[in-house]
C-alpha cells in the first residue's frame, strides 16, 4: 500500500481513495520521508479500512508516530459526520482517555538532584503502580457515581486538588452526560474500576520527573509557566480496568449492532454503530464515564505527587508552584465542531494515540493560553526527551485540531525483551544520573528506549507540517514505571 | 504438541496462536497464552480457584468472552492465574454456547511483564484446521 502514497510536500503524503476498493475518502499521513520509510505497510492499510466506513470525513489522518495496532493504527484520527456517520468503540480503543498531564515546579535541577533518589522513592511509594495494583481509595457506590459523573471535579471536591486544576484540563476534567450504571454501563465495569482509582497501571504508563532543557518559544513557555532549568512532572495513565471493561462490553454489543445496521467492516475491530442510533449513543455515554474516571485518576495521583514533594522538600506544594500546566487525552471520541469547506460541521472525532491541538483564541482552552494556543504534551520513551508543543490554526484547518501523541513504538514487546535486558537498561540510565523505579525488570526491557521511534523525528515532522509548534523540551531525571 | 506460540507481527500489541485437539483444550491453551504475556506461569502455586463462565453466539465469540471474563476475574480477584479448565460447554435453546470453567493460581504477586488490557477483534479467529482447533488472538497491551 505504501507505494500508492503520493508526496504532496515535505511533510504531507496522500493516499487517494482509489488506492483500494470501497474506500469512500482519501487518507493523509503527516510525516517526513523518514517517517514513511519506517511505517509498516499494515498501518497504512489500516487507514484505508477506516476510510471505508459510512459517514467518514476526508481525510482519515495519520500522525508521524503512527504504527500498526488493532483497528485504527495508533497515532491516527478518524472523523465522522454527526448525523450520517458512525461511533466506534473499537476505533477509540480500550484505554479510554489514556492521557498525559504536566505539573510544573519552581525547583531547579540543582535543587532537586541531591534529593532525587529520595523523591523518586517517595513518589513510587505514594503512587501505586504495576499489574494488578490496587489504589488507596475505597469508593462507596455513591462515590463511584460521583467519579463517573464529575471526573477530576470529584477528586477536587474530595480534597485531591484545587479548582485551578480543573481549568487546566481538556474538557475541564469532566465530560457531561456520562453514564453511571445500567443500561449503558455494566456492573462489571464498575466492579473492575472501583479498586483501581488512583493507580498508574503498567505497560507504557509512567510518572516522570523531568527538567526543561530547551525553550523554543519564549512567549508560549512563559504563558505555560515553564522555564529553562526548572523541574516538571509528567504523568501518563488512563482509565485502567474501568475503560478496558467499557470497551470490551461495547466491542461485543457493537458487533451485533454493525450486523443489525448492515455496516460492512473491513476489519472486525472497527465495530461501530450509527452515530444517532441507541447503540452508538449508549457507547458514547459509557465512554464518557471512562473518560471521567481517567481524569479523576490523574487528578488523585497529582495530589499524591504534591504530597510527595512536600515531604521531600519540606514546603507546601503551592510554595513549590506545583500547578497543573495542562492535561490532554490520547484515546477518545468527541463531538466537536470543525469548519469543512467553509461551513461548520458537527463531527465525532476519534483520536487514537493522537492529541487535541486547538489553536489560539479557542474558547475551549484556558483564557491565559488563548493568545498562544492549547498546550500539547508529548511523552518520549524512557530515557529520551519529552516535549511541550502548542496547537495551531493550521491544525484546525487540516487535522481536526489534532497532532501526534508520543514517540510511537518501533518494535513489539517480545522482540524488545529478546534484545534488551531490563536491569542493564536501568544500570545504564542510572549511570547517567537518572533514577528508575519499577516493579519489573522485564517491563523495563519491553519499554527500552530503542524499542521506540525517535521522538525528535516525530516532533520535527509535526512542527514542520505546522499542526503544532515546539515550545519546550524536557529530559528525564527520574522515572516510575508500572 | 505445541500449546501456543507468540508472534511479533504487530508493533503495539501482542498476537498469539493457541492450539487444541478440541474446543475445551484450545480455550484452555489460549488462556495460558494470554496470562503468559503478563507473568511467567511456571512455578505459580494453584492455591486459589475461581469459577469462570462465558457465553457466545458462536465458538469464536465464546473464546472472546472466555478470555475477556478471565481478565475481569484477574483484576477483580487479584489471583495470578496459571491453570485453566473448561469443565462443560452447553448449548441453550437459542443456540448460544455456555462455558463453565475455572482458573487457578496464586494470590502472591508474580514478577510482572506488561499488562494485557483487553482482547481485540483484530485478526481474531477460531478455525478447525486438520482436525485441530487454532485460535488467533491479538490482545491490547
Amino acid at each position: 500500500m505504501k507505494e500508492k502514497l503520493k508526496q504532496l510536500d515535505e511533510f504531507h503524503f496522500w493516499l487517494d481513495k482509489t488506492a483500494r476498493s470501497k474506500m469512500r475518502v482519501g487518507a493523509m499521513i503527516i510525516g517526513s520521508r523518514q517517517v514513511i520509510q519506517q511505517a509498516e505497510d499494515n498501518a497504512v492499510e489500516q487507514l484505508t479500512n477506516v476510510a471505508c466506513l459510512p459517514g467518514v470525513i476526508e481525510p482519515v489522518l495519520a500522525m508521524p508516530d503512527f504504527h500498526w495496532g488493532y483497528g485504527l493504527p495508533m497515532g491516527a484520527v478518524g472523523a465522522f459526520d454527526a448525523e450520517e456517520g458512525v461511533i466506534s468503540a473499537g476505533m477509540t480503543g480500550f484505554d479510554i482517555n489514556c492521557g498525559v498531564r504536566l505539573i510544573r515546579t519552581n525547583l531547579t535541577q540543582s535543587e532537586v538532584k541531591p534529593k532525587l533518589r529520595q523523591l523518586m522513592e517517595e513518589l513510587f511509594r505514594r503512587v501505586p503502580a504495576g499489574v494488578g495494583s490496587k489504589g488507596k481509595i475505597r469508593l462507596s457506590n455513591s462515590e463511584l457515581d460521583g467519579v463517573l459523573k464529575l471526573g477530576a471535579r470529584w477528586a477536587v471536591e474530595s480534597g485531591h486538588g484545587v479548582e485551578a486544576d480543573l481549568e487546566h484540563c481538556e474538557e475541564k476534567g469532566s465530560m457531561e452526560g456520562a453514564a453511571t450504571g445500567l443500561p449503558e454501563l455494566s456492573q462489571r465495569a464498575r466492579e473492575r474500576g472501583r479498586p483501581q482509582l488512583g493507580t498508574l497501571g503498567a505497560g507504557n504508563h509512567y510518572l516522570e520527573v523531568q527538567v526543561v532543557d530547551e525553550i523554543f518559544s519564549e512567549d508560549a513557555a512563559t504563558r505555560f509557566g515553564l522555564e529553562k532549568g526548572k523541574v516538571v512532572v509528567m504523568l501518563h495513565c488512563g482509565s485502567r480496568g474501568f475503560g478496558h471493561q467499557v470497551a470490551t462490553d461495547y466491542l461485543k454489543s457493537m458487533e451485533v449492532a454493525a450486523r443489525k445496521y448492515k455496516i460492512w467492516l473491513p476489519d472486525r475491530q472497527l465495530v461501530c454503530a450509527p452515530s444517532t442510533s441507541p447503540e452508538g449513543q449508549a457507547y458514547y455515554s459509557a465512554m464518557k464515564s471512562a473518560v471521567n474516571f481517567a481524569f479523576c485518576n490523574r487528578q488523585v495521583m497529582t495530589h499524591w505527587i504534591r504530597e510527595g514533594f512536600e515531604t521531600v522538600f519540606g514546603k507546601d506544594w503551592e510554595k513549590q508552584d506545583l500547578h497543573l500546566v495542562y492535561d490532554v487525552c490520547h484515546n477518545i471520541c468527541k463531538l466537536e465542531t470543525h469548519e469543512l469547506n467553509g461551513s461548520k460541521r458537527q463531527l465525532y472525532i476519534h483520536r487514537k494515540g493522537a492529541t487535541r491541538a486547538f489553536g489560539p483564541d479557542n474558547p475551549l482552552i484556558p483564557s491565559q493560553y488563548q493568545p498562544v494556543g492549547q498546550p500539547v504534551l508529548i511523552g518520549g520513551s524512557m530515557g529520551t526527551a519529552s516535549y511541550v508543543l502548542v496547537g495551531t490554526e493550521k491544525a484546525m484547518k487540516e487535522s481536526y485540531g489534532s497532532t501526534c501523541h508520543g514517540a510511537g513504538r518501533a518494535m513489539g514487546r517480545r522482540r524488545a525483551t529478546r534484545q534488551f535486558h531490563g536491569r542493564e537498561i536501568q544500570q545504564s540510565l542510572e549511570k547517567s544520573g537518572k533514577v528508575i523505579k519499577s516493579h519489573s525488570a522485564k517491563l523495563l526491557a519491553e519499554e527500552a528506549p530503542k524499542a521506540y521511534k525517535d521522538v525528535h523525528m516525530v516532533i520535527e515532522a509535526v512542527h514542520g507540517a505546522g499542526i503544532s509548534l515546539k515550545v519546550t523540551r524536557q529530559t528525564p531525571m527520574g522515572t516510575v514505571k508500572g | 504438541m505445541l500449546r501456543y506460540e507468540y508472534f511479533d507481527d504487530i508493533t503495539s500489541d501482542q498476537m498469539f496462536r493457541a492450539y487444541g485437539k478440541d474446543l475445551p483444550e484450545v480455550l484452555e491453551h489460549a488462556a495460558m497464552a494470554m496470562f503468559g504475556i503478563m507473568f511467567d506461569l511456571e512455578g505459580v502455586e494453584k492455591e486459589e480457584e475461581v469459577i469462570v463462565e462465558a457465553m457466545g453466539t458462536s465458538e469464536e465469540l465464546l473464546l472472546f468472552d472466555w478470555l475477556s471474563n478471565l481478565l475481569f476475574e484477574f483484576e477483580v480477584k487479584y489471583v495470578f492465574f496459571a491453570d485453566f479448565k473448561v469443565k462443560t460447554i452447553d448449548r441453550d435453546e437459542e443456540e448460544n454456547l455456555h462455558i463453565t470453567g475455572s482458573a487457578s493460581g496464586s494470590l502472591k504477586p508474580q514478577e510482572r511483564r506488561t499488562h494485557v488490557k483487553a482482547v481485540t477483534f483484530h485478526r481474531f479467529s477460531l478455525e478447525k484446521i486438520d482436525n485441530r482447533y487454532v485460535a488467533t488472538v491479538v490482545v491490547d497491551v
